[in-house]
């Protein structure tokens, strides 16, 4: 993106007819399933949506209409840039378009009278908003009105309890759905314990678990400045889907105590090296109970499995492997973004998540 | 636009299965030919005629204004005008001298007795030179405030025909919109226009009629019965036709204040697109059957309801904004306008037709300047499927929605639903789109050359009716009045860029439904 100064607003239309003209291919078509609106802010956090971007553009045809805010040093800056993403599909060249914001922050209020007439129409908008959410911001709101779905990002706030709570707050209240990047990542957790403990006999056991300790992959990223969200995620699910009741905290520790029917239930969430999952990933999942008996999830070194081991006070159960999609890429995480409606599990989840402070 | 039976064979050559019928010799005098619309509009429209060959062989065109300038001087701004503002370009010499050798100027003041005796002179030598059999078809582009004296002058001179007493050429008269300023207005420039001149001699233009778009509207409904068939309160939920603008008043402020969005664009665009939309199908497609029918669209609005005006239509006015980025102004900041002017910007109103077809669908209805986009759309949104044949994870199923772009982007689309591929996956809107200018390569002729065309050739298919025109006033008079006698005291109340003032988004919101984001 370009940082040089001064307002340079191309004629986007034009300017991408142009390029769609220069398009020299027999069999050509501009496909287009959706407007997808990227706003970034922070280098770091920008480039990994910047990634989820590019991923999202080889699985479905999309408009991209990508936004960034530079940094508090920069002013008087608001250019336009375009460009087309090609790729070949049995001799037919598919196009899509991408336009491209850059913006210093005394221009931000400019941002969405460029970029609303540039949306497709009676095609669904999802807007990524790559920035934190607890303050009062106008280009959110203009993008809350305008689109099918907000994707907000739990990293791009400096704090994950106040994230929740602005988040909690919107849902049934703004005009478009609420998704949350982590809630789909963390949708292969979620499918494998449901999966698990879908019997009476996993129930009961979860029912009585006093002990929970969740491991996250701690390789450092330059992408992900807090790696144990996901952790959070997932305890916070678990907890609000079983009413357990925080009784204690220790953010900093990693430590948390809740009271459940059978009792109390001690939280872990543990930090771990492995170079073979991406960073922050959950790793394992331990649950056990007074009894003895455990629930050992572990991710496979095949990527795609989860390992899980049944141990009963008296008995050993052979290993099972369930499968595990990647959710943190490709159309599956996509599907999770965009497909998905909105649960009343993940309002939950955030009501649980904004306790923890 | 439209196979006309040839009445009477004028060449053993000409196929009626071929041939619609040609433009008449004529000249065409331009009263305004040194104003904007000449041009911008008119003699682009006439050059490109003549390079498709679709203007008369005996043809001539005389601007007639105040300023004073030789024919010389005329036909260098007229290559002026042309060059910049023809569809076709460029301009070469081949195809601009033979059509500039045809156009003349003649300097006189709209009142100056004598300047219509000397134009009667000079037409009578025009029909000698170009052999235009004393055919006249007078176009007036000026102030409406002219149109009574200018006419009665032709009157007087001899240059409009009784046509119940003289047969063997004809003169007609083309009227720029808006015909009249209200009710009143137009039934007095009625009684007036028509001491002179039979209803058939009027030709009262909207080029919004001229528009390809435009005109396919009635092709699209009456040709493809797949859509005829579903076109009624028992398949639409709603229709939403949108007018939008992304440029200000310009340089037309002392206009704009008389006028303001009613009356520029809502009392005869929209009336137009709506009635093409809403009109049961014509018993032929002769001028008078389609017009018939457009009448008793407007025949059939239910009246605003006069105590509750506020819930029904709203009017709007552009404040600061950005239009693409870049900061402009207000409309109070504008050259020529009051800096508390109530005049709107921007109209939106519900409309109901009550007859067998429509009753009880709204028709949705909105015109503003200064909005995020220029964008002319007539959008049919049909009733929702039921929803119980899908799970709730497999997403809400929006509704079908029928678009008919009218510019810019010609063509039409259609949004259904389907499945994403997969096991357990949702359903996702998707468009069927067709666009005028991928599939038929060049564009379309602009609507004044076909408007044009049809004038010279005596079809006034695309002319608006006087009965079309006075419905349209009855409908709009009392909101005028309302208007005009309560200031807008929450001017201006929308900033430029944006779609509207919030009360327009509640007029929709209210029933359940919302704008369309264009």
């Amino acid at each position: 993106m370009g940082d040089t100064g001064g307002v340079h607003i191309i004629d986007i239309d034009g300017e991408l007819k142009k390029l769609w003209d220069e398009q020299k291919h027999e069999k050509k078509i501009k496909a287009c399933l959706f407007t997808l609106i990227l706003y970034t802010k922070e280098v770091v956090r920008g480039d990994y949506l910047r990634e989820i971007n590019r991923s999202i553009i080889q699985e479905f045809p999309c408009r991209i209409i990508s936004i960034m805010e530079l940094g508090k040093d920069k002013k008087n800056i608001l250019t336009t840039e375009v460009l087309q993403h090609t790729s070949l599909e049995g001799g037919t060249l598919i196009a899509s378009d991408h336009i491209s914001i850059t913006a210093s922050r005394d221009y931000l209020d400019r941002i969405s009278f460029i970029v609303l007439p540039e949306i497709v129409p009676d095609l669904p908008v999802y807007s990524i908003w790559g920035a934190e959410v607890t303050k009062h911001l106008p280009l959110l709101g203009e993008l809350e009105k305008a689109s099918t779905k907000v994707i907000f990002d739990a990293e791009s706030s400096p704090s994950l309890s106040a994230y929740s709570e602005a988040l909690y707050a919107r849902i049934g209240h703004v005009p478009c759905q609420i998704v949350d990047i982590h809630w789909a990542l963390l949708a292969g957790w979620r499918e494998c314990l449901f999966q698990a403990f879908s019997r009476e006999e996993g129930l009961r056991f979860l029912e009585s678990v006093n002990s929970l300790k969740i491991t996250f992959n701690d390789v450092e990223a330059k992408t992900l400045p807090a790696r144990d969200t996901l952790s959070w995620y997932l305890l916070a699910w678990l907890a609000a889907r079983m009413r357990w009741n925080l009784a204690s905290s220790d953010i900093k520790k990693r430590e948390v105590g809740y009271r459940s029917k059978a009792g109390s239930v001690a939280v872990r969430i543990i930090p771990e090296k492995n170079s073979k999952f991406h960073s922050s990933s959950i790793l394992s999942i331990e649950l056990s109970n007074a009894a003895g008996d455990s629930y050992i999830f572990r991710r496979h070194p095949d990527l795609d499995k989860v390992v899980i081991h049944v141990t009963r006070k008296n008995t050993c159960e052979l290993p099972f492997i369930f499968p595990f999609p990647d959710f943190a890429r490709g159309s599956n995480f996509m599907r999770e973004l965009f497909f998905q409606a909105e649960s009343d599990h993940y309002k939950k989840t955030l009501e649980r998540l904004k306790e923890l402070t | 636009m439209i196979l006309h039976d040839m009445e009477t064979a004028s060449s053993p050559l000409a196929d009626s299965a071929r041939h619609s019928r040609s433009a008449d010799p004529c000249v065409v005098v331009i009263f305004g030919a040194t104003g904007d619309l000449t041009s911008r509009k008119l003699l682009p429209a006439l050059y490109n005629l003549s390079i498709m060959g679709l203007l008369p062989q005996h043809f001539a065109c005389v601007g007639f204004a105040r300023r004073p300038k030789g024919h010389d001087i005329f036909r260098k701004d007229m290559k002026e005008a042309v060059d910049q503002f023809s569809r076709t370009k460029p301009i070469g010499n081949d195809t601009w001298n033979p059509f500039s050798e045809k156009i003349f100027y003649h300097q006189s003041e709209f009142d100056q007795e004598d300047g219509y005796d000397r134009l009667r002179e000079f037409l009578l030598e025009m029909d000698k030179k170009f052999g235009t059999k004393g055919n006249r078809l007078y176009y007036l582009s000026t102030q409406p405030s002219f149109f009574p004296d200018i006419i009665e002058r032709l009157s007087r001179h001899g240059l409009l025909y009784d046509q119940n007493q003289i047969k063997d050429k004809w003169s007609r008269v083309i009227i720029e919109k808006p015909f009249g300023h209200d009710y009143n207005s137009a039934s007095s420039l009625q009684r007036e226009i028509t001491k002179h001149l039979a209803e058939e001699q009027i030709y009262r233009i909207d080029h919004y009629l001229g528009k390809e778009t435009v005109q396919n509207l009635l092709n699209f409904r009456f040709s493809n019965p797949i859509f005829e068939s579903i076109w009624n309160n028992n398949h639409i939920d709603h229709i939403q036709i949108t007018v939008a603008e992304d440029i200000g008043i310009g340089t037309r402020g002392r206009l704009w204040e008389e006028a303001g969005m009613l009356r520029d664009i809502v009392q005869n665009h929209m009336m137009q697109l709506l009635t093409l939309v809403a009109m049961e199908p014509p018993a032929n497609l002769k001028a008078d059957a389609i017009r018939d029918e457009k009448v008793k669209v407007m025949q059939a609005a239910r009246p605003f309801p006069l105590q509750d005006l506020d819930s029904s239509i709203q009017r709007g006015q552009y404040g600061p904004g950005f239009i693409k980025g870049q900061p402009v102004k207000g409309y109070r900041e504008e050259e020529n306008v009051s800096p508390t002017s109530s005049v709107e910007t921007y109209v939106s109103a519900e409309l109901f037709i009550d007859n067998w077809r429509w009753t009880g669908v709204p028709f949705y209805l909105r015109a503003g300047k200064r909005l995020p986009k220029r964008s002319t759309e007539i959008a049919i949104t049909f009733k929702a499927a039921p929803s119980f044949l899908f799970q709730k994870s497999q997403g809400k199923i929006e509704s079908n929605v029928l678009v008919i772009r009218i510019q810019p982007d010609e063509g039409i689309s259609l949004k259904m639903n389907c499945k994403v591929p997969g096991l357990n996956s949702p359903i996702q809107p998707v468009k069927m789109d067709f666009h005028y200018g991928s599939y038929f390569g060049a564009k379309p002729p602009e609507a004044y050359e076909r408007l044009l065309c049809d004038a010279m050739s005596g079809d006034n298919t695309l002319f608006a009716r006087i009965d079309e025109v006075m419905a349209s006033w009855k409908l709009f008079d009392p909101i005028l009045k309302y208007w005009q006698s309560t200031p807008a005291e929450a001017f201006p109340n929308y900033p430029s860029g944006t779609w509207g003032p919030v009360e327009s988004e509640i007029l929709l919101a209210k029933r359940g439904r919302r704008w369309r984001i264009i």
